[in-house]
């Protein structure tokens, strides 16, 4: 595993890490090497056959998944041994495959149909019965197993014993009666069993939640960030018509390697819920933004002299936050607050920080809500109700005679924004181990909505026409990287897909 | 008193039913006619045999919106179509359309039919002005031009009737025809040149130049809608019906038949219109026959036809006429 | 560059009189006249008309006209569309739109079928890309192709109307016949 090897992918020289396999080692030529079972994050298992490759000096075609490299090794990817060897594959892997592309949630993104497409011959020379296994078999109330579909590559198993931890699914019978059985009743325990969805290569397992909602190519894909959690697992979020449909997993080797555990993944119903508030609320009544923005100007004003009470939430991103802190520091508010939802973590992924930017609020200056609040008298409340969690307490609540407050849902207030989530707007977060990952926009709710960021600037620029708010997300970074030492330098770029550290936090990784 | 009431009964209902039913009737013709020439059928549904689909056509233009566009001289623009359309109807006046039944018998009535004929012009020439825009203007100059030039031709064409006959007056033409048999037979190339002239006079295929669609877009009428279009159509079939009818009295015997003696009294009379309206008849569907068969003309070669063959050729008749007749005077 | 320099054709004396070939024009013309004359008296023998009298007299349409798309049933009456989407997906102008469900029962392989399936004709252009995508043979063209309505509502076709205007074709694989 050391040094650098030499080696020859059809032809041309590379230099690679040594201990690479051979399927890795071809990235380096630029050629890709097809494989099912072969997974980077999984044990290899072999079973496949589709990466075979040719081996100079080597009689036999050898799977490229299982072999590694080693100096001078010359190898073949697409030599026509190498391609008539996948054609044999592909026939024999398609011999019992049923013909369910049409009702397989994974026809668009399986592995079978592209590689047939690439590398099959077309055509079957096997003109029996088909064999028939059991289908639309419930694994739990999440996964679903077809396993006439399955082409039995043991992914799904290495990933429940390797990864999760929970050796629960494994082979049962041989030849072509061969099945995956799950242990006890058959029902699938594993808080992050959904990832074996995204693993199988066919459409063998599919998800109870997602299944029929929609075909892969209707989707629209946005690369952002899970928010169930400080973890801020990179998530790629389906979604079709401005609703979400789907979240499942982006590969992210510093923060959730390839998995999102199965409560991130299915949380996202408060996004699409129709009741949600879409229009401003002033004294109970529907109201157009400007309206409710003269009315929240008025109110604060009023209460300058008793002072104002603000309370963030940790669901807000870095640029609201700053948005936040610029209008309240115009407002000469000090003090400022958090609240902080808080659960169950585990040592693989889950964190027990039930929010995305708990640390962006403390570094911005909010400080985590104290379980006993100021027994002070304030003349106005300006809150960010938290998407879930315990909000403020009542009597917190009523120290305020007049209250401002976002909410997903209505709330009685003088006035109450609607909120936004986190797919609707492009933001910043600082994750566990202060990392800073941006949240991209991925569906528009309703067309109406104005984001949290806008409406505090509008706000602040009620206030004070000198207040010249940033347009986008990426403007608000760069103001604020300048105003605060801990996001020096930052910018949106630099940021990229897969986040970066905040080096002068130094907080340990 | 009773004479004035019953002359104006008598032009009320010429004027105001007889011809613009015709012209419908004509409208009707045309469709249906040019459509069985190409194998089709033409409209049929409205009515029987479609026959009410001039008044589907008429309550659709009375409907339509009536546009006046911005540019035009809104006087004239408005008066052009009834300019054109009231000599087409007083030209009729003259004509013995049955036994003693015109409606004015003077004794120069041939020469008012080409009097206010020629008035026509001024309504399609001043609607193609009024309308400013270049392709009505050239339209109206078109239709000023080929008219002039080819009233020339039919006013020649029937000088030898005149010539023979002895008379201007139309019953007494229709008379000397029934003693001596139909002009045509005499004057065949008069009635020819006083044919194609007509064809001209009325803008009719293969001389509808001041029209001509495929150049002019519509010509005169170009910028014209609804009832005030539907004036200049109107104008142009009993143009049409006028036209057959002087050529059914000046040649082929009007309201008599040949070698039949129709009654004296009512039925005679009757009997006589429907004589006069067969033989018209004929003439309209050649009308429309002609319109379906031949190509339109080009503008040079409908003023050559015009001035350097129907104009000598008239001329030529009239002196042969001249001598024969003298001939025959000489000879009594 | 070859030049060929076209002579304009020199008209005889007979055709620049014009008169014998305007006569020749008439009795071409009056020929169709009488000859449509004589097929209004025998219509169903006509020879001259070739005119169509449209609502009484129809096309026969080919087995391959592409009127409006119909879903269609297999020979036990059952629905064969599994709402694959492909024609959602194939239809230019975005004229299909289907809301997929699952079986409640597991008694078949089908698992999913149309919950509603409406198709728009008013965007519909009769392409037939929708038949031909259809890996489940479920929707066709049919010779249906009249249709007017006075409410824009009535052009969107649900399933209902699908289905009574596709009827029944046979089907080979009959998928959910396999439990
Ligand atoms: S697993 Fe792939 S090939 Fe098999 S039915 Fe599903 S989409 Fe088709
Ligand atoms: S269910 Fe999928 S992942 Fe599991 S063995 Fe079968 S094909 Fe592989
Ligand atoms: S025929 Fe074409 S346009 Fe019409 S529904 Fe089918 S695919 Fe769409
Ligand atoms: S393509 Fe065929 S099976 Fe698929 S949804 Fe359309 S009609 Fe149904
Ligand atoms: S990927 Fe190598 S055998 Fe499956």
């Amino acid at each position: 595993m050391s040094g650098t090897v030499n080696v020859t992918v059809d032809g041309k020289q590379v230099a690679v890490p040594g201990g690479l396999n051979l399927i890795e080692a071809a990235r380096y030529a630029g050629k890709s090497v097809p494989h099912y079972c072969y997974h980077p994050r999984l044990s290899v298992a072999g079973n496949c056959r589709i990466c075979l490759v040719e081996i100079q000096g080597q009689g036999k075609l050898q799977i490229a998944c299982n072999t590694r490299v080693t100096e001078g090794m010359s190898y073949f990817t697409d030599n026509e041994r190498v391609r008539k060897a996948r054609e044999g594959i592909m026939e024999l892997l398609l011999i019992n495959h049923p013909l369910d592309c049409p009702i397989c949630d994974q026809a668009g993104e399986c592995k079978l149909q592209e590689y047939a497409v690439e590398h099959g011959s077309g055509i079957t020379r096997y003109a029996f019965e088909k064999v028939r296994k059991p289908k639309n078999v419930s694994w739990g109330d999440k996964v679903v197993f077809d396993s006439e579909r399955c082409i039995l590559c043991t992914r799904c198993v290495r990933f429940l014993d390797e990864v999760a931890g929970t050796p629960e699914v494994g082979l049962d019978m041989r030849g072509e009666k061969c099945t995956l059985v799950v242990k006890g009743d058959g029902k699938l325990t594993s808080p992050y069993q959904m990832n074996v969805i995204d693993l199988c290569p066919v459409g063998a397992l599919t998800s109870r939640d997602f299944r029929f909602k929609s075909r892969v190519w209707f989707m629209h894909f946005t690369d952002t960030v899970c928010t169930s959690c400080a973890r801020g697992c990179n998530v790629t979020v389906g979604s079709r018509g401005d609703r979400v449909l789907r979240m499942v997993p982006r590969a992210n080797p510093d923060v959730n390697h390839n998995w999102m555990c199965d409560h991130g993944r299915l949380h996202y119903a408060f996004v699409n819920d129709e009741t949600r508030l879409t229009v401003p609320r002033v004294a109970g009544k529907g109201a157009p933004y400007a309206a409710a923005i003269a009315r929240a100007k008025a109110i604060l004003e009023g209460a300058r002299g008793q002072g104002i009470l603000a309370v963030a939430s940790p669901f807000m991103t870095n640029e609201e936050l700053f948005a936040m802190k610029e209008l309240l520091d115009r407002l000469g508010v000090e003090d400022r607050f958090f609240l902080k939802p808080m659960g169950e973590g585990d040592d693989l992924l889950v964190h027990p920080e039930k929010c995305p930017n708990a640390r962006g609020a403390a570094l911005l200056g909010f400080a985590e809500a104290a379980a006993e609040w100021p027994s002070k008298e304030y003349g106005a409340l300006l809150h960010f109700a938290p998407h879930e969690g315990a909000d403020l307490p009542e009597e917190a609540l009523k120290r305020a005679k007049r209250r401002i407050l976002f909410s997903l849902k209505e709330r009685e207030a003088d006035v109450c924004f609607p909120l936004t989530t986190w797919i609707e707007k492009d933001g910043t977060v600082v994750s566990a181990g202060d990392r800073l990952q941006r949240l991209t926009k991925g569906i528009t709710f309703e067309p109406t909505l104005v984001t949290e960021r806008t409406v505090l600037d509008r706000l602040h620029a009620s206030l004070d026409a000198s207040h010249r708010p940033p347009d986008t997300a990426a403007q608000a970074l760069a103001r604020l990287a300048a105003a605060l030492p801990a996001f020096a330098g930052v910018t949106w770029t630099r940021i990229g897909p897969l986040g970066m550290k905040l080096e002068a936090t130094g907080a340990p990784a | 008193m009773t004479y004035v009431l019953g002359k104006l009964l008598h032009i009320v209902i010429v004027a105001g039913a007889v011809l613009p039913g015709v012209g419908a009737v004509m409208v009707w013709a045309e469709r249906r006619v040019s459509a069985f020439m190409q194998d089709r059928l033409g409209p049929n549904r409205v009515g029987p045999a479609g026959l009410l689909q001039p008044v589907a056509d008429l309550l659709k233009f009375i409907f339509k919106e009536d546009v006046i566009p911005g540019h035009v001289n809104k006087t004239l623009y408005v008066l052009a179509p009834v300019m054109s359309l009231v000599p087409a109807l007083v030209a009729f006046c003259v004509v013995p359309y049955a036994r003693g039944m015109a409606i004015a018998d003077v004794n120069v009535g041939i020469l008012l039919v080409f009097a206010i004929s020629s008035i026509a012009v001024y309504g399609i020439s001043i609607g193609g002005w009024a309308s400013n825009n270049k392709y009505s203007l050239l339209g109206g100059v078109r239709a000023s031009a080929q008219m002039i030039s080819y009233e020339l031709a039919l006013g020649l064409s029937v000088v030898p009737v005149f010539l023979i006959v002895g008379d201007l007056n139309m019953e007494a033409i229709v008379r000397w025809q029934k003693e001596n048999g139909w002009l045509v037979f005499w004057l065949f190339p008069a009635w020819v040149i006083f044919l194609i002239s007509s064809y001209a006079e009325t803008n009719r295929l293969p001389f509808d130049l001041p029209e001509a669609e495929t150049e002019l877009v519509a010509g005169y009428h170009t910028e014209y809608s609804s009832m005030k279009f539907a004036l200049f159509f109107l104008a142009e079939y009993i143009h049409m019906t006028t036209a057959s009818a002087l050529s059914v009295a000046l040649f082929f015997g009007g309201y008599e038949l040949p070698f039949v003696t129709l009654p004296q009294g009512v039925w005679g009379t009757v009997l006589s219109g429907l004589i006069f309206f067969a033989k018209m008849s004929f003439f309209l569907f050649l009308f429309i026959w002609v319109r379906w068969t031949l190509p339109r003309f080009r503008y040079d070669q409908l003023m050559k036809l015009g001035w350097k063959i129907l104009l000598p050729a008239s001329l030529a008749i009239i002196v042969l006429t001249a001598g024969g007749v003298a001939l025959r005077e000489t000879l009594k | 560059m070859k030049t060929r320099i076209v002579k304009r054709p020199q008209l005889s004396v007979g055709e620049r009189i014009y008169f014998a070939t305007v006569v020749k024009g008439l009795l071409l013309t009056i020929k169709h006249f009488f000859g449509v004359c004589r097929d209004l008296f025998d219509w169903k023998n006509k020879k001259t008309a070739i005119t169509m009298q449209y609502p009484e007299e129809r096309w026969d349409f080919k087995d391959n006209f592409r009127g409006a798309p119909a879903l269609v049933m297999d020979q036990f009456g059952r629905e064969k569309c599994v709402a694959c989407q492909m024609c959602e997906f194939v239809c230019p102008p975005k004229a299909i739109t289907i809301w997929p469900a699952e079986f409640a029962t597991k008694d078949n392989n089908v698992e999913k079928f149309p919950d509603r399936f409406e198709i728009d004709m008013l965007r519909c252009i009769y392409c037939g890309f929708c038949e031909e995508a259809c890996p489940e043979e479920a929707i066709f063209l049919v010779k249906e192709a009249e249709l007017v309505h006075t409410d824009k509502k009535d052009f969107i076709h649900d399933k209902g109307k699908l289905y009574e205007m596709g009827g029944i074709r046979e089907d080979r694989i009959l998928k959910w016949q396999h439990k």
